[in-house]
């Protein structure tokens, strides 16, 4: 068991998220995509963790996690203002900025 | 050198600034006022022609003025500079003054043309360019003046543009030249590319005239490359000078005005080529081959003119064959070897035939437009005076002694002899005869025998009688000047000692030609002849159809490749529709379609924004080196 | 060998609950997916002798992260319903997912290299909070001011009164 794998988790957890990132048609969705890929990134950095000696890369998660969380509010709160203005939360309807 | 020359300028500035003066204030300038500034311009180029003349007698040496240097590539530079040497020294005092006299007679011709200052504008630019020419210093400017008398030329010939057909001479005229002008650059950049591989040089008449040796074993396609220069100047002079084969201009020119005829066509810019010839004559000395073509050339030309000439009806035209023939004359004089001979004939020749033109003109006015000679007849009785000055001018041309005509005529004839070159030189008494031959036929059909037509006749104002009685006085008296004029311009005049019968048969010619004419008169023996030749007449008549030849070969596979090719598919499709049109619609469909990328949907931006990364990821990582 | 094992499972199950996410249309049922994530992204932690990280991953992901999203779930009621159509593979989203598996490929090479062994007694949680609270002392400031900006940026969203047209 090395840390390759772990990496290898989380690299294909972020791929995933950005492919939803990319093509969901629901926005809500698009947001937990995300936190998946936030999520993926903390995976990484935990296997970068096992392997080092020092108690750094252990501080960066928790940091990572108190982002995660204040990312999650805004940007659900955010999208409850856009459903409330635009009526949808498809991101293919909100197309306002179209040249 | 440092003697203070006097200023060669003055003689160009005088006729342009006339030209200047007259289309900038045409509106202004009512009656004849133009007309009266264009001759005192050209007057006073004559006067100063005149002082620059007796300061090279005194001086001896030729005067030179450079003014400044027009361009330089290298250590190679053209600049503009003027010479006053023997030969442009005659040929400027007879440009100007025959000239002047034209002037004259032109504000009486002109005189209820509703474009006289136009008219008066283009003579005046016209002798500018003419000088410029004349006084040119090296064949750059030369030909700078060389273009420009072109360009008046094809003014003045579609002077009247109104009817489509002057306008069609004048094009004629204009290209004819041009195809001549193309040929004399390739030759003036044959000599320059030759002269520019054996070290410094420069272009002046002079430089060349002691430094052309270098080039003799040069040699360019097999060819001396003396000869391949020589024979391009001499086609690029063919052009100006209308011998074959670009003669077939000339006629097609008297569409213009006759005073314009009578200067252009006959005394100044027709005379341009031999000049040129004269300039260069050390070059074709020493190009083998060379003279012998021009002499060739110019005997055919002659030859084939005067047969032309006998069967036109046209008064002005059967001038303009009798032009070339003439011209052929002074070539011939070239060729053989005493160009000294060849500018006599061609003085002598400025002054008969621009009486002859100016006398055509008269008759012209006279009959209030009238041109065909056998609509007119008994003229004699009409217009005395014209009659007496046109009866000069025919004795001078046709070679009778004392007139001038016979005393440069025959000098050439005598050089032709002299050279050895027998052939051509019973040609040329031929043409001789031939020439006595139709100008006798064109005096007695208009002014002798009887009335032909219905018309009335009325003597030309004084204003144009003048110029031409003065004209006629040259044409009379110049032949007596022969030696002096001869030692003048570079050469002595040696007796020479050939057969009676060698030295007289010009005369004989020229008296058995005129005894023809007024032989074929009686109607039975021409009707005999026209009968019996009716085919080699009807050739004659049809000017040999050169002019139709040329439409078939030439004009027409251009005018077909132009329009087919060029038109249809280089202009309208290439460059308008691929290049312009396409250029238009590049820039609007890459326009439309980058418009497209602002789709205003987040994932499509997303996308773009994650296929960035993931390519500058891909370059980090793989250490290509962005 | 056991470690080994439950780690390629949980992982099997991970990826495919995120493979759920990315193609499902029901936000509720994503939301399940991405609970799935990340609980047993916090078991992973847990196997790999990251007990306190582990615990921390679930309370504040699974726990409060899900929770928000829960809670705006039915916060978006007032939207429309989205076309039941099925709609078959297009050009585009082919592409979108060109670029990913791009992506993907782009980072693979960097996992397969690594070859360091995991080392799972590596946590010491006295060492973790020396260093915590004084190494990186601003940071935790700077986080706890994030997080009260995300309170009260949260509450000024969502306290905007609809203006009555």
């Amino acid at each position: 068991m090395n840390a390759g794998n772990v990496l290898g988790l989380s690299f294909i957890l972020f791929s995933i998220s950005a492919a939803a990132f990319i093509t969901q048609k629901n926005l809500l969705i698009t947001l937990m995509s995300l936190e998946l890929g936030l999520n993926a990134a903390n995976i990484a950095i935990v296997s970068f963790a096992l392997t080092s000696n020092k108690s750094d890369p252990f501080i960066w998660i928790f940091l990572f996690f108190a982002v995660a969380a204040a990312e999650a509010t805004i940007g659900l709160s955010i999208l409850i203002m856009i459903s409330k203005k635009f009526k949808t939360i498809n991101p293919d309807k909100i197309s306002n900025l179209k040249g | 050198m440092t003697h203070e020359s006097y200023n060669l300028l003055n003689i160009i500035i005088a006729p342009a600034l006339g030209f200047a003066i007259i289309s900038v204030f045409s509106k202004l300038l009512k009656g004849r006022i133009s007309g009266y500034i264009a001759s005192a311009a050209v007057f006073l180029s004559f006067l100063f022609s005149v002082l620059a003349f007796l300061d090279l007698r005194s001086f001896g040496q030729p005067l030179n003025q450079k003014l400044f240097v027009w361009f330089s590539a290298g250590s190679f530079s053209a600049d503009f500079s003027l010479a006053f040497d023997n030969l442009s020294a005659i040929m400027a005092l007879v440009v100007t003054f025959v000239s002047f006299l034209i002037h004259i007679y032109s504000i009486g011709y002109m005189d209820h043309d509703k474009d006289f200052n136009r008219f008066f504008s283009y003579l005046n630019l016209f002798v500018a360019f003419m000088l410029v020419l004349v006084l040119a210093a090296n064949p750059i400017l030369m030909f700078v003046g060389w273009e420009g008398v072109g360009l008046c030329s094809y003014l003045l010939i579609g002077f009247w543009y109104e009817n489509i057909e002057n306008s069609i001479a004048g094009k004629k005229a204009f290209l004819a030249n041009r195809v001549g002008d193309a040929f004399f650059i390739t030759g003036l950049l044959l000599l320059i590319s030759a002269l520019s591989s054996k070290g410094d040089f420069s272009l002046d008449f002079t430089w060349l005239k002691e430094n052309y040796q270098i080039l003799s074993a040069d040699k360019f396609a097999g060819l001396p490359i003396l000869s391949v220069i020589s024979l391009l100047l001499f086609l690029g002079a063919t052009g100006k000078s209308a011998q074959f084969p670009l003669y077939v201009w000339l006629p097609d020119a008297m569409a213009g005005p006759t005073p314009v005829s009578a200067l252009i066509h006959a005394a100044t810019m027709v005379t341009a080529g031999v000049y040129m010839v004269s300039r260069l004559f050390f070059l074709f000395d020493a190009a083998p081959y060379a003279l012998d073509i021009i002499l060739y050339t110019a005997s055919f030309t002659s030859l084939m003119a005067a047969l032309i000439a006998c069967l036109q009806t046209d008064i002005k035209k059967i001038l303009a064959y009798s032009t070339i023939s003439q011209i052929g004359y002074m070539f011939m004089g070239v060729g053989a070897g005493v160009y000294a001979g060849g500018f006599f004939h061609l003085t002598t020749h400025a002054f008969f035939k621009a009486l002859l033109f100016l006398a055509a003109g008269s008759v012209i006015h006279a009959l209030s437009g009238e041109q065909n000679i056998f609509k007119m007849g008994r003229l004699k009785d009409k217009i005395k005076i014209t009659f007496i000055l046109t009866l000069t001018g025919w004795l001078a041309i046709c070679g009778l002694p004392p007139f001038s005509g016979f005393f440069s005529k025959d000098f050439i004839i005598e050089t032709i002899w002299d050279s050895g070159h027998k052939g051509v030189w019973f040609f040329s008494v031929l043409t001789a005869g031939i020439t006595a031959y139709y100008m006798t036929r064109l005096f007695r059909t208009a002014f002798l025998g009887k009335k032909r037509s219905d018309y009335h006749a009325h003597e030309s104002p004084y204003i144009m009688l003048w110029p031409m009685s003065i004209l006629a006085i040259f044409s009379v008296s110049l032949g007596f000047y022969r030696s002096s004029f001869l030692s003048f311009a570079g050469m002595n005049f040696e007796p020479r000692h050939m057969p009676a019968l060698a030295t007289h048969s010009p005369i004989i010619a020229g008296i058995l030609g005129i005894s023809f004419a007024f032989f074929l008169a009686e109607s039975k023996f021409s009707n005999f002849i026209e009968k019996t030749f009716s085919s080699i007449i009807n050739l004659v008549k049809n000017k040999f159809y050169v002019d139709e030849i040329y439409d078939y070969l030439v004009i027409k596979p251009l005018a077909f490749f132009s329009e087919k090719f060029i038109f249809s598919l280089l202009d309208r499709k290439i460059i308008d529709g691929i290049l312009v049109e396409g250029l238009a619609k590049t820039a609007f469909f890459t326009g439309d379609f980058s418009r497209k990328i602002q789709t205003g949907k987040i994932s499509s931006y997303a996308a773009i924004f994650t296929l960035a990364a993931t390519i500058a990821l891909m370059c980090i990582i793989f250490g290509a080196n962005i | 060998m056991i470690r080994e094992l439950l780690f390629y499972s949980f992982s099997a199950i991970m990826i495919l609950a995120s493979l759920y996410l990315l193609f499902s249309k029901n936000p509720v049922k994503a939301a399940f997916a991405m609970f799935v994530v990340f609980f047993f992204t916090g078991l992973i932690y847990i196997i790999l002798g990251l007990h306190f990280i582990g615990a921390v991953q679930i309370i504040i992901y699974a726990g409060a992260i899900m929770s928000l999203f829960i809670v705006a779930l039915p916060a978006m009621s007032n939207v429309e319903d989205e076309q039941k159509k099925e709609e078959g593979i297009k050009t585009k989203s082919l592409f979108s997912y060109a670029i990913a598996f791009m992506l993907l490929a782009t980072l693979i090479p960097l996992s397969l290299n690594s070859y360091r062994v995991v080392n799972p007694q590596s946590f010491n949680i006295k060492d973790f909070a020396m260093v915590l609270f004084s190494k990186y002392w601003l940071q935790i400031e700077i986080i706890s001011m994030i997080l009260l900006a995300a309170v009260a940026a949260a509450y000024m969203f969502l306290s905007v009164r609809e203006e009555a047209k």
